[in-house]
């Protein structure tokens, strides 16, 4: 296993002849070095999802997670502010926390004791008298990420402090936030529903190049659909229309609409379906309870926006129809890692929130109906992309009839057009290119 | 006299063990017939209660059938090939339930190949119900060792 140097730090990469017009270089998903350099220069050096608010609630609370390879300890101290550490003792570069999560004011290293309070400060040294006069604790604090921020209780971070603010880094794609945050009746999310931890032995990119494609639903996910071609029905009251039918005849490459940022953001959407069905009481209930809080034709705007996945780069799916949202961790050029968590619509109708955990299972479980098939895929495409004797891989779809958006620097096509994967290269290229320059 | 536990407890292990080797045959169809109209299937991840959070399965007989169905269709990439599977149990202890269920506690070992040999392994409980001269399942609980590990592909049923 190679390691970021210094070398690495400044190498130039030719990112203009491996990523091209409508064409990228297969390497981008076998290279070692390649994935070296993302893990410095796109995890390192961006804002990068790390934990929801509802997993910090009081003071002390705490999770551990990665950033990029790294692994850091999100917290919330004694005043409520939200910290990300390094889980690294300073000393010798032990973890100081072994737990997924758990509430302390403070980590103690196993290895020789080192103490540190949970906002990262060095508060205790065993025997600390044999380090000589000049031993200075306050430079041994738990290195910090210099930029943590939140947007509407998702928490982001930077390892880099020179990027851009949370608002702008998200850009129109924050809309795609505030869409799930406000299907809570009261506005808010809880990420209480447990979590589906799958992996699969292909290139990160390959799961957010995966899901802004609508193209490969029909195809991928063939054997989900029952008998007259439409997929099963993953919780009650689910309007007939956004089941994807995955029949001949009901294949409609044009249904959805793909909108993709400069940023690196996508989400896939249809803009206008028939309401929920309100036949099932508890769907009817939702709907009052949403209404009292966004009136009635606030909820019906809400309601016939149908935005099913939303990319943030380079590390967050949300996924709105099932409230859910997915955490990609890169482990090897060829072995990834995906943290699902369902989130609780906080005031919905109890059924409402036990069907999104009934969802959760079938769709994203590493016993799934769904993404047992995405996964088998993506390995299927990290083993043919052995064949480096066929140099490209290519994203053309739509980019003749490529629309400008709303926003500026927006581009937009149908679902099933290249869109998203398109902006998707075009930061990867931005944040590769450039080692030492500000992005 | 014969114990009444003793019979059951010889009787209850043939019903596991024949209900395994459906399942390492692929006779999926025919151990779907093993279950009540209620019946369910759960692996849970971790110590979530049933249905309140995210289980690895939580199938009732629907979702089973649903699942069954999967893997016969041509076009399930995850099982072209097919996972191969064996299942065996030992261990087996047989208690009275409750509304004249009984209850069966077990350990099982499974290999599967596929792309990969794979071991998994864990606990059984199995809630069976007298019918028609034998049993059927009410509840089969799954308690995977390293259910809250990081997984893939667990395509076949435990």
């Amino acid at each position: 296993m190679s390691v970021t140097d210094e070398t690495t730090r400044h190498e130039v990469l030719d990112v203009d002849s491996i990523v091209q017009n409508g064409r990228v270089h297969q390497r981008v998903y076998t290279d070692s070095r390649i994935f070296e350099l993302e893990l410095d220069r796109i995890f390192s050096r961006s804002w990068v999802f790390v934990a929801h608010e509802s997993e910090l609630k009081h003071p002390g609370d705490y999770k551990t997670t990665y950033i990029g390879r790294q692994p850091v300890i999100v917290s919330r101290d004694q005043h409520g502010a939200i910290h990300v550490l390094a889980n690294r003792c300073m000393h010798r570069g032990s973890l100081v926390c072994v737990e997924g999560q758990g509430n302390s004011n403070h980590f103690r290293c196993p290895y020789h004791g080192w103490t540190y309070r949970n906002d990262g400060s060095l508060i205790g040294v065993p025997h600390r008298n044999a380090y000589g006069p000049d031993f200075d604790q306050t430079t041994l604090n738990l290195v910090r990420a210099p930029r943590v921020d939140t947007y509407r209780g998702f928490v982001f971070a930077s390892l880099s402090s020179a990027v851009p603010s949370l608002p702008d880094h998200l850009g129109p794609a924050a809309l795609c936030l505030d869409n799930v945050v406000d299907r809570a009746p009261a506005g808010e999310l809880d990420l209480c529903l447990g979590v589906q931890r799958y992996e699969f032995r292909a290139n990160w990119k390959l799961q957010i190049e995966n899901v802004i494609d609508d193209y490969h639903v029909r195809f991928v996910h063939e054997s989900t659909a029952e008998k007259k071609g439409k997929q099963f029905k993953r919780q009650s009251g689910i309007s007939e229309e956004v089941v994807f039918d995955l029949s001949d005849k009901g294949t409609d490459f044009d249904a959805t609409t793909v909108r993709a940022f400069p940023q690196g953001h996508s989400f896939t959407h249809r803009p206008d379906i028939a309401n929920p069905n309100t036949d099932d009481p508890h769907v009817r209930r939702y709907v009052e309870l949403l209404t009292e809080r966004l009136g009635d034709e606030g909820t019906q705007r809400l309601l016939r926006t149908r935005i099913h996945n939303a990319a943030i780069y380079p590390n967050l799916v949300i996924q709105e129809p099932s409230s859910h949202i997915r955490v990609i961790r890169p482990i090897a050029v060829d072995r990834t890692q995906v943290d699902v968590y369902p989130m609780r619509l906080l005031g919905a109708p109890d059924e409402i929130n036990r069907g999104i955990v009934r969802s959760i299972n079938v769709t994203h479980s590493p016993a799934s109906f769904i993404q047992t098939d995405d996964t088998e895929i993506f390995r299927r495409c990290q083993e043919g992309l052995q064949a480096s004797a066929a140099e490209w891989v290519l994203f053309t779809r739509g980019q003749h009839s490529e629309a400008r958006g709303q926003f500026p620097g927006e581009l937009t096509g149908a679902g099933t057009h290249e869109s998203g994967q398109r902006v998707q290269f075009h930061r990867w290229k931005q944040l590769m290119r450039a080692p030492d320059r500000l992005v | 006299m014969v114990q009444p536990v003793a019979v059951a407890a010889r009787d209850v292990a043939d019903f596991l063990y024949r209900e395994a080797r459906l399942l390492d045959q692929r006779r999926f169809e025919e151990w779907l017939e093993l279950f009540t109209e209620d019946g369910y299937v759960w692996v849970p991840r971790k110590d979530e209660e049933r249905g309140a959070q995210a289980s690895l399965v939580d199938d009732d007989r629907a979702l089973m059938t649903t699942r069954v169905g999967r893997l016969r269709h041509p076009a399930i990439h995850s099982q072209i090939p097919p996972a191969q599977a064996v299942r065996m149990l030992s261990n087996i202890t047989v208690d009275e339930g409750d509304d004249g269920e009984v209850v069966t506690q077990s350990t099982f070992m499974m290999l599967e190949y596929r792309t990969e040999l794979r071991t998994f392994g864990g606990h059984y409980e199995h809630h069976l119900r007298p019918r028609e001269g034998g049993w059927k399942i009410a509840a089969k609980k799954v308690s995977l060792v390293g259910s809250d590990s990081v997984m893939y592909n667990l395509g076949l049923p435990f």
